[in-house]
């Protein structure tokens, strides 16, 4: 059953074998706790830094800096 | 064009739009259905002469059109129903996920020394397909091209993977 869980939570399975897992996990209150368990692993995980974040950060941050530029023209315009 | 044809568009649409109406809720559902009738009659073209009772012709096809329409719109509305419901299950899976996050535990820089070891000690092989998986983003089918390797290789040694984490990581999950 872990290995349906692990499946669903990389988005491997298919629509039928989703549809299945999720009528299982609503079924079995341990099923529906390992799974959580799984997913705050995933979580933690998704913590490390990565070396690629830098470049999309930098990208990301122009866009805010543009995004308030143009809320102060807007407020200044009235 | 042939003048039958044009002669019974102009006769019938108007009636067989309402008619259609009646059945389907929306008048755009209806305009299609019964243009799309008179496309098919067009196709076949067929000789109305051959026709004993038109009237009657005309409306069964309408009829048997908005039939096809309603049980191909039931088996879509039940397929958004599915997945509407399949939808407000993971929602609901995830605020219960999130709601026993620890997110004050997550801050700690202790955690990332925690994970980071975690996963160095993984299987090399093992360590190298999950960093594909969960950092490059890749399909299981994706890493299993990647690296030359069957689909079923890539699904064994993620869960291999997670439960090694698992065991690895427990103290951040209790």
């Amino acid at each position: 059953m872990i290995e349906l869980a692990i499946k669903y939570l990389n988005g491997e399975l298919t629509p039928e074998q989703k549809e299945h897992f999720l009528s299982l996990v609503s079924e079995d209150e341990a099923l529906k706790e390992e799974l959580i368990k799984y997913h705050h692993l995933l979580a933690y995980v998704s913590l490390l830094p990565l070396n690629k974040d830098q470049d999309k950060t930098e990208r990301k941050f122009l866009e805010l800096l543009n995004e308030i530029d143009r809320k102060k023209e807007k407020d200044k315009n009235g | 064009m042939n003048k039958d044809f044009s002669n019974i568009y102009m006769t019938f649409y108007p009636q067989l739009v309402r008619f259609a109406t009646v059945f389907v809720v929306y008048e755009e559902d209806a305009e299609n259905i019964v243009q799309d009738l008179f496309v098919g009659l067009w196709e076949r073209n067929e000789s109305f002469n051959s026709i004993e009772n038109i009237n009657a012709y005309m409306f069964k096809l309408a009829k048997n059109k908005c039939l096809d329409f309603l049980k191909h719109k039931m088996v879509k509305e039940k397929f958004i129903a599915k997945a509407q419901l399949q939808y407000e299950q993971e929602i609901a899976l995830k605020t219960q996920s999130l709601e026993g996050f620890n997110a004050e535990l997550a801050s700690e820089e202790k955690v990332e020394k925690i994970v980071s070891k975690a996963i160095d000690s993984l299987p090399p092989k093992c360590k190298e397909i999950f960093i594909l998986s969960r950092y490059e983003g890749l399909k299981y089918k994706e890493i299993s091209e990647k690296l030359n390797i069957s689909v079923n290789t890539v699904e064994t040694q993620m869960c291999i993977a997670f439960k090694k984490l698992r065991h690895s990581i427990q103290q951040l999950l209790d």
